[in-house]
């Protein structure tokens, strides 16, 4: 008796083309300002990728985090839909459980840092000056960045004196990696994915640790734990020059002595990411929070707050920058921001916590 | 009331119960200039979505009555 076996018959269909090389490099080279405004449309999303999509074309993958609250819960549909229409490449939203990704973070950060300045600041300057780009090397490199291309950058916000010693002063999440850093590491700058001589401007030397809150905490639970200030040091090596002074061109006024942040004071910045920015003060002992860091929340309390006139005063990158009011006061160190409003740390508190002078 | 006070007074968690009730979302409250009365202070009061009605327009600390300006809208700040 003859038999047969029964056959499993599978469909295959094609895997679809891989996005064009070109198109590729055009959603990546857009990625950083994408993401910023993805963050803007729903303060759920916490990362950003470019993906293949099944056309062939590349898409933008948003990832949400499906349990935080939030006042206005947007549907992932429409949600998709308006970001389409937005932007240059279709949006996929992805729902997850969590909110920890800092993914993005260093996405768009080294897509800005890598792919070319568009403010001189971003470029290697000596003597070194404020608003200038700086990075932990060493913290990068135990984080594996590399690999990917990717670096963490940030501001300079002045120089500060500490005995003989010159420091670089900016915030503890630029110079130090939110608590990750370790004396000596090198800080570069403009900032590498390989190690150069000739970027090596500093070494870490001690930061003010960030202390995190637990997620869900609140001022009105009491188990919020307040920061006063997010910042850091780091030792310029020896031979460099410093200047406490903006690049030539800039017309905005460096820090010349130290002030105290006033309701409603005219302020300025100069960061790696936006360049230069003038703002108001809207509040001061302003008490802040949830902040977002690498997936961790903190509180600040005693910040100042500023909002831009006629632009925006600051976005990623442009962390650890001095803010200065209009007599050249230097009045604060710029930490965190939302695109709307900026937060700033005290000087005075900053410079007391690291003992150091201006 | 000067900032000083103010400044302190507004880390006491009743205050922020006073003014936010069940509120849990993302939020920032420091001291900004009266909009009324340029030499006087008011509290600045930051919230994410729509400004609810219960959210009282004067605060009474220590024994004085502060306004209270409340911006919706607000967006958790990032480390930048």
């Amino acid at each position: 008796m003859a038999t047969t076996t029964g056959q499993r018959h599978t469909t295959i269909t094609p895997p679809p083309p891989p996005p064009s090389k070109d198109e590729l490099a055009e959603a990546i080279g857009r990625v950083a300002e994408t993401a910023a405004q993805l963050f803007e449309m729903d303060s759920r999303v916490h990362s950003v990728g470019v993906g293949s999509g099944d056309e062939g074309r590349p898409i933008y993958r948003a990832v949400r985090n499906k349990n935080k609250i939030v006042a206005q819960k947007i549907p992932i549909r429409k949600l998709a839909a308006a970001a389409t229409k937005q932007f240059a490449f279709p949006v996929q939203f992805v729902d997850a459980e969590g909110d920890a990704s800092p993914l993005y973070k260093r996405i768009a950060l080294s897509v800005k840092a890598l792919g070319g300045g568009v403010f001189p600041e971003q470029q290697r300057h000596r003597p070194l000056v404020c608003g200038l780009q700086i990075q932990n090397f060493d913290d990068d490199s135990r984080q594996g960045l590399f690999a990917q291309g990717e670096i963490i950058v940030g501001s300079i916000g002045c120089f500060v004196k500490k005995g003989k010693n010159t420091f670089i002063l900016s915030n503890n999440h630029v110079v130090a990696g939110e608590n990750r850093g370790k004396a000596n590491d090198r800080i570069l700058q403009q900032g590498a994915i390989k190690f150069n001589i000739t970027q090596n401007a500093a070494s870490l030397g001690t930061f003010v640790p960030i202390q995190f809150s637990p997620v869900g905490a609140t001022v009105l639970k009491g188990n919020v734990v307040f920061n006063d200030v997010d910042a850091g040091i780091a030792k310029l090596v020896s031979g460099a020059k410093a200047k406490n002074q903006y690049l030539s061109g800039r017309k905005e006024k460096p820090p010349v002595s130290i002030g105290t942040a006033q309701r409603d004071a005219l302020v300025s910045k100069v960061g790696r990411t936006t360049g230069p920015t003038h703002g108001k003060i809207t509040s001061i002992a302003t008490i802040v929070g949830p902040v977002a860091y690498d997936g961790k929340p903190a509180w600040f309390r005693n910040s100042i707050e500023i909002e831009g006139i006629g632009m925006q005063f600051s976005d990623h990158g442009d962390s650890g920058s001095a803010i200065v009011n209009e007599n050249g006061e230097l009045v604060g160190l710029l930490y965190a921001g939302n695109g709307t409003q900026t937060y700033a740390c005290p000087i005075a508190a900053v410079l007391e916590a690291l003992g150091v002078s201006f | 009331m000067n900032e000083s006070s103010l400044a302190e007074a507004i880390q006491r968690p009743e205050i922020h119960r006073t003014l936010l009730g069940n509120y849990d979302g993302a939020y920032a409250l420091g001291i900004t200039t009266a909009p009324e009365h340029k030499d006087r202070v008011a509290l600045l009061l930051r919230i994410e979505g729509t400004v609810p009605k219960e959210i009282p327009t004067h605060i009474a600390v220590d024994g004085e009555q502060i306004p209270v300006v409340v911006q919706g809208g607000f967006k958790a700040p990032k480390r930048q």
